[in-house]
């Protein structure tokens, strides 16, 4: 008998058995197909996940990797850290690394970056229209004045009614009558009469008295990404401009992600109605059912005094116009009034409401506290350990394209390199010699808090507590000298490559050759000593790279549990079928079967079962695969991170060749690993023994 | 039970001569230590009118001071300023001079209201009463004028011992209506000259915020007050929040001739740094 013939007889003998014992064979084969329905489902679902994560976090902020300094004290991460930046140094030489990463040839572009946070100044709009009043006459524009003036006489108007209506409220009037003498005085003409002749003190009254009257605006708080800002708008492919300009060549500026500037920088008003609509939109979420939605409502409605402030006066009479002709007969009171019933919404007035606020209201006050072509005034705290400050211009607004609403697009603004220097605020050697110098000129001991009471207190008597001096005659007539920041110079390509640089984005030809191309990249550091180390664009990430790794995680114990229930269920049925066959194996083996027949008998029959069962499996997959494709699986509304993960608003899986691989293989291993003892079993028993039974 | 005092045991058959001498020399030392006894609430009250009043000047203050902040792995922050302070009408000028990468900042401070200035973006904004000067942990008022009776219920606490000083520990709490960082003090007077040594500040919590030792005082006899300005020589502040943060202020030089009424206007401090 040839091999061939005998492969013939155990392919016939292994489809016997298998049609034979129906009930073996579903159930073996049905948890078969189904391991191999999840394997290769959830290995797709991750496939696509991390590429459609890595296309967005590639295109988007990152690249394909990072660069940073070999001596960073912590990891580079883009996200989580609690909203510390983490320190991570920065490389000694940009031009040189740069020059030296472009000479592998998979390296695209290498992008300076470094980040930040600052706030952008607060302020209510009494103080801004103050700023502006002392900047008008200042620059003594006579003009503007009269517009301003009325301005704030108005503001003091709307504040009277304001302090009025908690007089009615208020049991201690005394202090409420105190702050409406400041008002009377700052709406009184004798006092506008007086600004004429003495603007500067009156301004510092109205600074001092008036404008602590009105609340508070909250302040700003942004993430900022310093880079090179002509070659990331070229190399990241999803960045598009959606408002304003670019950052002209070789000019500081600041470009704000549409998410930042819709989130913070708008009226707090228009914010939440826009709260509201994505929730009822994306989310499918009704004011009626939702509590959160009902608190938004209460709260936007508290916000109408704050719409009435931003007004001047003829938009005022506009506005209130426009509202009583929108409800009609049943228009009530003043403008604040008005404005509660237009923002008193439900499910079924918001649309209409949603756009009357839009078409009236929105274009008569400031619906963005930043202007795009506006000037912005960046405040944080330097490297250096002093706060610094910087006037930039807000060019335009960006977005990463299909990554609206995700964690990618709010995370970071995009400012030129010199304006993240100079909010860096690098400690060089000039400075340390000046404060080195001031330091020894006074010679301050350093004494620690542990020991202060004995160091300061611990000798000498109570006279040595006191001494008697002279006072001095202090000339502080010099003028302050400060270092001055050269806002308008325009600067070079040579200038953004030399300086302070924190990280590098390296963008690659193939992305597939990744980690071949960052294996160069250190040893192209250690040979040319460019002490930098290089990530890939998941550790980068931090947090939402680390997604990727901890899906992983589960999609790996979720197989080795599928793995082992499978292993333990189908031993164990094949165990029982071969018990089932015990007098026929026992047959064969008396006419001469050999045990090695036995065995490659059994084998042959799990293989034939497994394939067909991963087959169906694999079929399975691909067609849910290819329904949840087509309609596309949402990234459950507004959820940011999904929207990275999804790499957008929707994922649409397909089964990759990867994904059947690795079902196919893992449910091969499964069944033969499974089918091993008994066959061995079936393979050791004896003619005799099988005789015995049949007797 | 431990005696009272040692050797002071009483007999049965009443006291002998030399438990008698004992006693009366018990008796004549708290008599003759008035200051290890508790301070009745007057006294409390008098002493921190004493410490707002000696640091009282009724003309007007400047001082050229020096302000050196550490923390922990970051590089020092030294900073040179011009303090001017007018008591009389609660006005108050913080003006940066050194380094020049902070030169021309400056605060200003008009009875409640606190206003910094940055003269690289040229503009004003309103801070609050915890604003940390310059970003160090110098508050407003550790350079302004003390008003800890009127902010302040003061109330004795003990006899203690700080260094080799003998000290009142006073425990003050914020009055209604007080503008002030820390609604708590703990404060240590030296019992020998009533000067502040030492001042912790607490939050509302009970959360301790900031330790801060005055360990010289220097006195200057002011012609406009006809009496002594109390002036300390160094302020040193230890960050309780953020622990290995301190700041130490010294104060190099004091002025206390009259000054120009506009030096306490946002004009004056824009005009030093154009």
């Amino acid at each position: 008998m040839t091999s061939l013939d005998t492969l013939k007889v155990l392919v016939r003998l292994s489809l016997r058995s298998i049609t034979s014992h129906k009930v073996k064979s579903l159930i073996v084969g049905g948890i078969l197909a189904f391991g191999t329905f999840l394997l290769v489902l959830t290995t797709t679902f991750l496939n696509n996940l991390t590429s459609e994560m890595e296309h967005a976090v590639t295109g988007a902020l990152i690249g394909n990797a990072q660069v940073y300094s070999s001596d960073a004290k912590d990891k580079l991460a883009f996200f989580g850290g609690f909203g510390q930046t983490p320190d991570i140094g920065r490389i000694h030489d940009f031009p040189k690394v740069r020059k030296a990463l472009l000479t592998i040839p998979n390296v695209r572009a290498v992008v300076p970056m470094g980040r930040g946070q600052a706030a952008a100044e607060g302020g209510n709009v009494l103080d801004d229209k103050l700023g502006e009043l002392r900047d008008t006459v200042e620059k003594n524009d006579q003009a503007k004045i009269p517009g301003l003036e009325a301005r704030v006489r108005q503001l003091a108007g709307l504040l009277k009614q304001d302090y009025l209506g908690r007089k009615e409220l208020s049991s201690n009037t005394q202090e409420l009558d105190k702050d409406l003498a400041v008002i009377d005085r700052a709406m009184s003409d004798a006092f506008w009469a007086d600004f004429q002749t003495n603007p500067l003190n009156d301004l510092d009254w109205l600074d001092e008295n008036l404008a602590p009257l009105q609340a508070d605006s909250a302040q700003l708080y942004l993430s900022y990404l310093g880079t090179d800002l002509d070659a990331f708008a070229r190399d990241f492919s999803k960045f598009a401009i959606v408002q304003g300009t670019m950052v002209p060549k070789g000019h500081r500026g600041i470009l704000l992600s549409k998410e930042f500037y819709d989130r913070q920088a708008k009226n707090l008003v228009a914010r939440e109605l826009d709260t509201i609509r994505d929730a009822r939109n994306k989310d499918h979420k009704t004011i009626a059912t939702d509590t959160v939605l009902q608190e938004t409502v209460r709260n936007m409605q508290k916000q109408s005094a704050k719409l009435v402030y931003e007004m001047d006066p003829e938009q005022s009479v506009a506005c209130a116009k426009e509202l009583r002709a929108y409800f009609g007969p049943q228009a009530k009171g003043d403008l604040k009034e008005l404005l509660r019933q237009l923002l008193k919404i439900d499910d079924q007035n918001f649309d209409a409401r949603d756009r009357e606020f839009y078409r009236v209201v929105a274009p008569k006050i400031q619906l963005y506290s930043i202007k795009v072509g506006g000037i912005l005034t960046l405040q944080a705290m330097s490297k250096s350990g002093y706060s610094h400050a910087t006037n930039i211009k807000v060019y335009g607004i960006f977005h990463f394209k299909g990554l609206d609403d995700s964690i990618l697009a709010s995370a970071y603004n995009l400012v030129d390199m010199m304006t993240f220097r100079d909010l860096y605020g690098l400690m060089t050697p000039a400075k340390l010699k000046e404060l080195q110098a001031l330091k020894k000129e006074v010679g301050v001991k350093d004494v620690s808090e542990k020991d202060a009471e004995a160091d300061l207190f611990g000798s000498g008597d109570s006279t040595a507590l006191v001494t008697t001096g002279t006072a001095a005659d202090i000339k502080d007539t010099q003028p302050v000298v400060h270092a001055k920041v050269a806002n308008d110079k325009p600067f070079t390509q040579a200038d953004i490559d030399d300086g302070v640089v924190l990280n590098a984005a390296i963008l690659l030809k193939n992305g597939t050759q990744l980690y071949r191309t960052m294996q160069q990249i250190t040893q192209l550091s250690a040979k040319d000593h460019l002490g930098i180390q290089v990530v890939d664009w998941k550790s980068a990430a931090g947090m939402i790279g680390k997604i990727i790794g901890a899906l992983t995680i589960v999609l790996v114990v979720s197989f080795v549990v599928i793995f082992i229930v499978s292993l333990a269920i189908i031993n164990n049925s094949m165990l029982m079928s071969m018990m089932d066959r015990v007098i026929e194996i026992g047959t064969m083996r008396a006419i001469g079967a050999q045990r090695r027949f036995v065995l490659a008998m059994f084998l042959l029959e799990s293989a034939v079962l497994s394939a067909g069962a991963a087959l169906f499996g694999i079929l399975g997959a691909d067609l849910v695969a290819h329904a949840m494709s087509a309609k596309g699986w949402p990234a459950a509304g507004t959820n940011m991170i999904l929207l990275v993960l999804f790499g957008g608003p929707h994922l649409h899986p397909h089964v990759t060749a990867m994904a059947v691989a690795v079902g196919a293989v893992c449910i091969a291993l499964v069944s033969f690993i499974a089918t091993l003892y008994p066959a061995y079993t079936a393979a050791h028993v004896q003619p005799v023994v099988a005789m015995q039974r049949r007797e | 039970m431990m005696p009272l005092l040692a050797g002071t045991h009483l007999s049965q058959k009443g006291p002998s001569m030399r438990q008698l001498f004992a006693l009366g020399l018990v008796a004549a030392t708290l008599v003759a230590v008035p200051r290890a006894r508790a301070l009745d609430q007057a006294t409390v009250d008098k002493l921190v009118a004493q410490v707002d009043e000696r640091q009282k000047n009724f003309g007007d203050y400047k001082a050229l001071i020096y302000m050196e902040q550490k923390e922990r792995d970051k590089n020092d922050t030294i900073l040179e300023a011009y303090v001017y302070r007018r008591d009389k009408s609660d006005k108050l000028v913080i003006l940066i001079t050194k380094p020049k990468e902070q030169a021309g900042q400056g605060y200003l401070k008009v009875h409640k209201n606190l206003f910094m200035y940055d003269p690289t973006v040229g503009k004003w904004e309103r801070r609050t009463e915890r604003e940390r000067i310059a970003g160090t942990d110098a508050r407003r008022n550790d350079f302004d004028q003390s008003t800890l009776h009127t902010d302040f219920f003061a109330k004795f606490v003990a006899n203690e011992k700080l260094g080799r000083f003998d000290v009142y520990h006073l425990h003050l709490s914020q009055r209604p209506g007080a503008d002030v960082p820390y609604p708590v003090i703990e404060l240590w007077l030296d019992q020998a000259t009533g000067n502040v040594l030492k001042r912790q500040e607490f939050a509302l919590s009970g959360k301790l915020m900031r330790t801060t030792y005055y360990p010289q005082w220097e006195k200057l006899y002011s012609q406009s007050k006809g009496d002594y300005v109390y002036v300390p020589d160094q302020i040193r502040v230890y960050d309780e929040v953020q622990k290995g943060n301190s700041t130490t202020i010294v104060i190099r030089q004091v002025d206390l001739s009259k000054l120009d009424d506009s030096i306490f206007t946002k004009a004056f401090v824009e005009s030093r740094s154009r």
